[in-house]
């Protein structure tokens, strides 16, 4: 009788803690998405104000989350260094008519994160008007203790 | 030994000790650096065998290998912008939709983060999909972790290069 309610006893402390860390995990990585929705939603926000500005403004802050050997891949394709992005966010070639992003999924992978959502933005971008929507892909990496933006591509949806 | 000779036997001793000690200090940092660049290079090795087996088994319909390589939670944006899942991505091999005419990618470019990878690359194989045949070549990033110490395919987009300046398609051109 009494092997049997160790059995038991040892049973129900095993489950709390397997239980824990499955909570504790789930946690953990409920923390990390918040963390990227967050620095994300920041980086649009630097984004419309560098453009806006053409340059003047929002540097600072895109500059902290690009990573220095960020990869960006535009919807026409063309690969893109930090440099290149940032000349062409200031150039004047883009203008935002509204601004939208929105079928967010995130998966967490401890220090990487790799985020997929769709992009609805209005922009004319180099004299043409772009209304139709884009898929993105954006990673993110914790570098130095900060998330940082790796890597970016986007492509045109032409099929649901 | 006379006292004149001495202070050469010192400053001989102090040579040979300085020598050894600059001798080691190299061989040490040499030895660190080293290790560094020769495990990125192992790494771009590893994982570009592993592009090697997808690209074999994408071309041959091999689903079995593709499972292996995709993580289960794998993300996938084609160059239509339809995102797929792994199940969706297998099966559209598994059916044959999905047929190569000529195979062609390549021009990666690494980007290492520890147990992350980001590869650029680009893709000019003919390929009908779902009946309809794409030509145009696409560039991709792919995403591989190491998960329980094996690099697993976790994202991939590809999107058509409508856009390039010369130069920029010359893997494809070649």
């Amino acid at each position: 009788m009494q092997s049997v309610l160790v059995v038991f006893l040892v049973t129900l402390a095993t489950h709390g803690i397997v239980g824990a860390q499955k909570t504790d995990g789930a946690n953990a990585n409920a923390d990390i998405e918040k963390q990227i929705l967050k620095i994300d939603d920041e980086k649009d926000h630097a984004m419309q104000r560098y453009v806006a500005s053409h340059g003047e403004a929002g540097g600072a802050e895109l500059d902290q989350i690009y990573a220095d050997d960020l990869v960006f891949v535009t919807t026409h394709g063309a690969l893109l260094s930090k440099a290149q992005r940032m000349q062409d966010l200031r150039s004047g070639n883009l203008k935002f008519i509204s601004f939208g992003r929105d079928s967010y999924d995130l998966h967490v992978y401890g220090d990487t994160v790799v985020m997929t959502g769709r992009a609805t933005s209005e922009v004319i971008y180099q004299g043409k008007v772009n209304k139709v929507p884009r898929r993105f892909t954006n990673v993110y990496i914790k570098l130095g203790g900060q998330w940082r933006l790796v890597a970016h591509q986007a492509t045109t949806i032409s099929e649901q | 030994m006379s006292t004149s000779r001495i202070p050469f036997v010192r400053m001989l001793r102090c040579l040979v000790v300085w020598s050894a000690l600059t001798a080691t200090l190299s061989g040490v940092l040499g030895a660190q650096e080293q290790p560094a660049a020769s495990q990125d290079a192992e790494i771009e090795k590893e994982i570009l065998s592993i592009e090697a087996l997808k690209n074999d088994a994408m071309q041959k319909g091999e689903t079995k290998v593709l499972e292996e390589i995709y993580s289960d939670s794998l993300i996938f944006v084609n160059s239509r912008g339809k995102l797929l899942t792994k199940q969706d991505r297998v099966k559209e091999f598994a059916s044959g939709n999905v047929k190569y005419s000529s195979f062609r990618q390549g021009d990666y470019r690494f980007h290492l983060y520890g147990n992350t990878a980001v590869v650029t690359g680009l893709a000019c194989s003919v390929v009908d999909h779902h009946g309809r045949v794409n030509q145009t070549p696409r560039r991709f990033t792919s995403v591989y972790v190491k998960l329980a110490g094996h690099w697993r395919f976790v994202a991939h987009q590809a999107t058509l290069v409508t856009d390039s300046k010369p130069g920029d398609l010359q893997y494809c051109n070649n």
